[in-house]
């Protein structure tokens, strides 16, 4: 009689496990854009990172079937987690742009501030409709990219 | 020397780089300048600078305005204004496009 002990999979091959291969897309394409994005950070202006994150994220037709805008912010954030040095919140939120935009889904880059404690504090995030990856908290917009480029937060529809 | 780099007078109109959106928040106005995708606030006096320039109207204007708004001698408001636009101005936020007289 033998004895058998099933070891447990660690939480990251658990999830690994149930990814499709559409899943596993938007994995790679994390892996590969964030440390690119977190370098192109620090390297370019803020403009003109964004001009580049929009060309990138230029729509290629109708939505195909595959993760849901939600999922795919999930999963960015699942893989910028893994990271090392971790990516800041802009790289995060360019990277979800591309990947949400590439598969024609709808998405909006925000930068906003938070004033709390008297101190200007920055943070980018992604606004999908459904949900806001990395969570946009106590931020107050200031600007909004978008179809028509990056227009003021007061103006975006 | 051309106009953006002039230091503003009186006669000066200024206005908002294209580079630069603004937001008012609690009477306060923050600024991301995307050229270097760095923060600025600006107390409600400043919100108020920020705000007539914005319009386009020439410094004196904006001097008018806030000699009439708020309880302050014209100097130290010339000096302070003028302080401000020159603060913002050199750090590309602003810059003046109708020379000085």
């Amino acid at each position: 009689m033998s004895s058998r002990r099933r070891r447990s999979r660690p939480g990251a091959l658990r999830a690994a496990a149930g990814l499709g291969w559409a899943d596993w897309t938007v994995v790679l394409g994390a892996a590969l854009l964030l440390p690119t994005a977190a370098v192109a950070s620090r390297c370019l202006s803020l403009a003109r990172l964004l001009r580049v994150a929009r060309a990138l994220g230029r729509r290629r037709g109708p939505p195909r079937g595959g993760p849901d805008a939600e999922r795919i912010l999930r999963l960015v954030h699942a893989v910028a987690g893994r990271c090392r040095p971790a990516p800041a919140c802009l790289a995060r939120a360019l990277v979800a742009l591309v990947l949400l935009r590439r598969r024609a889904l709808p998405a909006r880059l925000i930068l906003g501030v938070s004033t709390a404690g008297g101190a200007l504090e920055g943070h980018a995030w992604v606004d999908c409709g459904v949900t806001t990856v990395p969570a946009a908290g106590a931020y107050a917009p200031i600007l909004v990219v978008d179809d028509r480029g990056a227009v003021p937060a007061g103006s975006a529809a | 020397m051309t106009a953006s780099t002039k230091r503003p007078t009186l006669a000066s109109v200024v206005e908002v780089s294209t580079e630069v959106a603004s937001r008012e928040l609690d009477g306060e106005m923050v600024l991301l300048d995307l050229a270097t995708g760095t923060y600025f606030g600006l107390d409600h006096v400043g919100a108020r600078v920020w705000t007539l320039i914005g319009d386009r109207a020439p410094l004196g204007a904006v001097f008018e305005t806030l000699l009439a708004e708020y309880e302050v001698a014209p100097a130290p408001l010339e000096r302070d204004l003028l302080a401000l636009v020159g603060d913002l101005c050199t750090r590309g936020l602003t810059r003046v496009v109708a020379p000085s007289a």
